[in-house]
């Protein structure tokens, strides 16, 4: 028993090796404009065990070699097959012949299959934000279409759909529940009367928090002012100093009384031209800063619209802290089923 | 020796002041001219002068003294004497520029009764200019109401007019000022029934140093 299992297991790649090699000589027929023996090898090789790929290969050679032949419904039966294993492929109309890819187009609109599904890598916030998932249906079918992962599952769309499809999911897995980080698959399952198809492609979710912005300390093209400036050299400090003198002086002089002796006045005009003195050596001295109240002003409206824009980052940040940044990126594989 | 305890603790407050708080200690030399009554009483003379004003915020509290050795006019027969002013007083600066002086003046004379001394209140309007840093001017206008003569006697009206100036480098922590004080003072004594005019007239130009500390 154990000897013939072994033999077995022996045999199998042996015959799967068989298999393709049939395959092989059956496009090798094709491509020798010997259709008969091409659909001869490729049906023996389907009899036999063969990859998915080998599969495909050997009803794509059967609708080829039918199609050369004209037999239009065998062609398209092979083309069927060869959809149902392989959604994806496409005949470039530039290199095949119309009389090939018609038949082929003909079967794409008989069988129900989901292909060409295609996202973008996008980064969004979650509820905020969505992704779009692009697929295509060969047929007009209610097509539903889920994702399931570690956070359960949601449905994202289920409508009657047919060509090219766009489906966007927000990133929740429910009312206020953001996707967590791991491997998700979106299913997409299509039926049309007894036809049904579902396919799953992988998707991987990165969830992470969602950037916040730093307060602001100044604003660009806003620069604060100096609020104490210096003004320009000026006369104003003799003048002043002149007129205060000038002003005791002459009030002390039409004050004093002239009944009394009115003694030497040396004192009065001594601490007058003093006074004038100071004034001079000011007016020559460095004037002190002053305050600018046009800057003083101008300060105050960029510090409080600092102050409003920093309040608005700060309630903004405090809503970005609640929320979470979801990266979706597609996936490398395909699993299609019937 | 009480006087002198509360003198030194009044000096050990200046020498450190609190955050808000200013200092001023200024000393100088005065020249003076005294009339009395009529033209015939007049003196000149000169006399140290000292001042110091203790600052809180919008408050600042002031003191005078002066001690001046005055003599009659050359040629006259009258006395000569000494005549110290004291005042002190509180100032407020009610704006920017502008501040207000409340204080009780008190002018003793020795040898007593050689000259009129009294005992009054004056209110004074008083601005500071800055000129620039370090230097200012100063001018006064006030009112003197006379409480009291040691010779008997009122005045109704009294005036006082002043200038002041400071100077000094950088900020003006040390300056040089100085002051001029006119002083017009007009006394009624009544004889009999019979009112008479005794004015009193005086002017001071005071030349120092002071520190702000």
């Amino acid at each position: 028993m154990i000897a013939r299992r072994f033999l077995l297991a022996l045999l199998l790649p042996v015959s799967a090796l068989a298999q393709d090699l049939t395959v092989r000589r059956a496009a090798a027929a094709y491509d020798g404009l010997a259709y008969d023996d091409a659909i001869a090898d490729a049906h023996r090789a389907l009899k036999g065990r063969l990859t998915a790929a080998d599969q495909a290969r050997a009803f794509e050679i059967l609708g080829f070699a039918y199609a050369a032949l004209d037999s239009t419904v065998q062609a398209t039966d092979a083309f069927k097959e060869l959809l149902l294993l392989n959604p994806d492929r496409d005949l470039d109309p530039t290199r095949i012949s119309p009389k090939i890819t018609s038949l082929f187009a003909l079967a794409l609109g008989q069988v129900l299959v989901i292909r060409h599904f295609h996202v973008d890598t996008s980064s969004f916030i979650a509820g905020t934000g969505d992704v779009a998932l692009d697929f295509t249906v060969t047929r007009t079918a209610r097509v539903r279409a889920h994702i399931e992962g570690p956070g359960g599952a949601v449905t994202v769309d289920s409508t009657m759909r047919e060509g090219e499809t766009r489906v966007r999911w927000n990133g929740l897995m429910g009312p206020a529940n953001a996707a967590e980080s791991g491997t998700y698959r979106l299913v997409v399952e299509a039926a049309a009367g007894r036809d049904s198809y579902a396919a799953a492609y992988p998707l991987r979710i990165v969830a992470g928090a969602v950037d916040t912005m730093p307060l602001l300390t100044s604003l660009p093209g806003y620069a604060l002012q100096p609020e104490m400036v210096i003004p320009p050299r000026s006369v104003r400090p003799v003048a002043l100093a002149a007129l205060a003198a000038g002003v005791v002086a002459g009030t002390t002089l039409a004050l004093e009384n002239r009944s009394l002796n009115a003694g030497s006045r040396t004192p009065l005009f001594a601490i007058s031209g003093g006074a004038v003195l100071t004034g001079l050596l000011a007016t020559i001295k460095r004037p002190a800063p002053v305050p600018s109240a046009a800057n003083i002003r101008y300060n105050t409206l960029v510090r409080d619209q600092l102050a409003r824009r920093n309040a608005e980052i700060h309630t903004d940040n405090a809503k970005r802290r609640s929320e979470v940044r979801l990266t979706v990126m597609s996936n490398v594989t395909t699993e299609a089923a019937r | 020796m009480m006087m002198l305890k509360r003198t030194l603790s009044f000096l050990m407050l200046l020498a450190a002041p609190l955050g808000a708080q200013t200092a001023t200690i200024s000393a100088g030399y005065a020249l003076a001219h005294y009339s009395e009554q009529a033209s015939t009483l007049s003196f000149d003379g000169s006399g140290p002068d000292a001042s110091v004003a203790v600052g809180w915020w919008r408050l600042e509290a002031f003191g005078d003294w002066q001690q001046l050795g005055l003599v009659p006019h050359s040629g006259s027969t009258l006395q000569s004497f000494t005549m110290t002013d004291l005042t002190a007083g509180i100032r407020v600066h009610v704006a920017p520029l502008v501040s207000v002086e409340a204080g009780y003046q008190h002018r003793g004379v020795s040898p007593t009764g050689t000259a009129e001394s009294f005992s009054a209140l004056r209110m004074t309007a008083r601005t500071d200019l800055p000129l620039a840093p370090g230097a200012v001017a100063t001018v006064r206008a006030g009112y003197v109401g006379t409480l009291t003569f040691s010779g008997g006697g009122t005045a109704p009206m009294g005036l006082d007019l002043g200038l002041g100036f400071g100077y000094g480098p950088g900020s003006g922590r040390v300056q040089i000022v100085g002051r001029y004080d006119f002083e017009r003072i007009d006394r009624h004594t009544v004889i009999l029934t019979a009112s008479h005019a005794v004015p009193i007239e005086s002017s001071v130009g005071q030349l120092g140093l002071a520190v702000r500390l």
